[in-house]
């Protein structure tokens, strides 16, 4: 069974259309990266996906029609979406911010606590500094925050926006690591935009390559 | 001096209370709401019918307060939601509206609305205990609760909230409806002060709305000390100087205030 299946995706923004019909399928426990240079289309495709900008065409999550629906219904679908910016909530705590992300998981909303510290143990860093307002982590740990954040939504589909941005050679390397075993262990779809080629590519299952709006390899 | 005082805390403990409703709907769904002290008003006509019927007081205004917030979740759902940038001037449009259904109801006659805390000591603090209950309520709900959680969310990034699968139409909704809940405390504390009628909340507003402005508008413990202050500013400009002179205070509050802020600012920056 496929995390995601995407089918003859178009998007754009009023007149200037960016994604000119992408097909992609990732299936379950599979890290796909999209690799492309600035200006791809590579944020567009993210961001069609969650539904933070209008699209034509089909895209299926675990087997849900999502396409057309809100950004918060398409979250409660079982779609996690880090955007390119991360998007803390930067007054919220950091444990504040990992709740919030549960509200996308279906009711009754058991396991919260459970869930928290399995994000622990792949960002124990965030542990450290439970009680501290989001906006006052580094740039890489409020990335790690927003994926702790969304994994706390249980996804079936997670989108990273260049999740690399921002980190040093090393710490991208271990965070692509730790993206290997949450895809193993939660049992989701991975997907990845990035520029950062090498890094990510050592732990994708496969690699596409987008080009100008259209995915070319 | 000491008594003028005091009844300056009693009618500041009513603006503390619209002012905290008017800093809820801004902080959580970015729009100062014109129309809150109309909301207000409207509770008050609610809480004397039901105390009209033969309701207790302290029946009634619990029963007022969750009738107000649905009023406010409502008036979110039905017509803010739906004013886009245009939302300023739709709070202003929902006070029109407010106010010339109340008139039409009720009519325009002024009535008298009975008084909880008759007169002495109980006069001044019943009132700041019933606005403290509501601060401390409130400050429960939005630190402690999930619900709370969303509000605070959706205040610092809509679009990052939605992505967490939060409803943000639905948190709007109820930030307007603890919004008026708390404005009703406000015109349910006046009422037996002024005459229960469709103008009653006019003045009350814009001493309001100085009050929030203290707080930047954010800030719920800064509306409640501009309330308290602008309360006793009035009541003593009012009994020293002339009674005339009680209007021209949350405006001259409004100029201060910033200034103030203002000038703490370059210092701290020197």
């Amino acid at each position: 069974m496929s995390g995601l299946e995407v089918a003859g995706l178009r998007a754009g923004y009023g007149a200037a259309r960016v994604l000119h019909g992408v097909d992609l399928v990732a299936a379950e426990r599979e890290i796909v990266v999209v690799l492309g240079p600035n200006g791809a289309g590579k944020t567009t495709l993210l961001r069609a996906l969650s539904g933070l900008v209008a699209a034509r065409g089909a895209v299926r999550v675990g087997g849900v029609p999502v396409l057309g629906l809100a950004p918060e219904e398409i979250a409660r679908r079982g779609l996690g979406h880090v955007t390119e910016e991360r998007g803390v909530f930067a007054p919220l705590t950091v444990e504040e911010n990992l709740r919030a992300g549960a509200f996308a998981r279906p009711w009754p909303r058991r396991g919260v606590d459970d869930d928290l510290a399995r994000v622990f143990t792949y960002f124990p860093v965030l542990q450290a500094h439970l009680r501290q307002p989001a906006g006052t982590l580094s740039g890489g740990e409020q990335g790690m925050l927003a994926i702790g954040r969304a994994l706390m939504g249980r996804p079936r589909v997670l989108l990273l926006d260049e999740p690399s941005r921002g980190l040093s050679p090393g710490l991208t390397a271990r965070l692509f690591q730790t993206l290997a075993a949450i895809a193993g262990r939660e049992g989701g779809t991975i997907v990845v935009a990035e520029q950062n080629a090498r890094a990510a590519t050592q732990v994708a299952h496969r690699v596409r390559t987008l080009d100008a709006g259209r995915l070319v390899a | 001096m000491i008594g003028q005082v005091f009844h300056g805390f009693g009618t500041g403990a009513v603006y503390a209370a619209l002012a905290l409703a008017l800093v809820l709907v801004h902080r959580f769904t970015g729009v100062v709401n014109f129309a809150q002290g109309e909301l207000a008003m409207v509770s008050a006509y609610v809480a004397w019918q039901l105390v009209d019927a033969g309701l207790s007081y302290w029946v009634a205004l619990p029963l007022t307060v969750a009738v107000a917030f649905g009023a406010g979740a409502l008036a979110q759902r039905l017509v803010m939601r739906h004013a886009g940038d245009a939302a300023l001037i739709m709070t202003i449009g929902l006070y029109v509206f407010v106010h010339a259904l109340a008139a039409q109801i009720w009519s325009s006659a002024l009535r008298t609305f009975p008084n909880p805390f008759p007169g002495g000591p109980l006069g001044i603090v019943g009132p700041l205990g019933v606005v403290a209950a509501v601060l401390a309520l409130l400050y429960l709900v939005i630190r402690h609760s999930g619900a709370g959680l969303t509000l605070r969310a959706v205040a610092a990034d809509p679009r990052a909230a939605r992505l967490s699968g939060i409803r943000v139409g639905r948190v709007h909704a109820l930030g307007w409806g603890l919004a008026a809940a708390t404005g009703a405390v406000s015109g349910v504390l006046i009422a037996p002060v002024v005459f229960l009628e469709p103008g009653m909340m006019g003045g009350v507003l814009v001493s309001a709305l100085a009050a929030a402005a203290v707080g930047g508008f954010v800030n719920p413990v800064g509306a409640v000390a501009g309330g308290l202050l602008i309360g006793v500013a009035e009541t003593l400009a009012g009994t020293y100087l002339w009674a005339d002179l009680r209007v021209v205070v949350p405006l001259a509050i409004m100029l201060v205030v910033p200034a103030v802020r203002l000038s703490a600012f370059s210092r701290v920056r020197a």
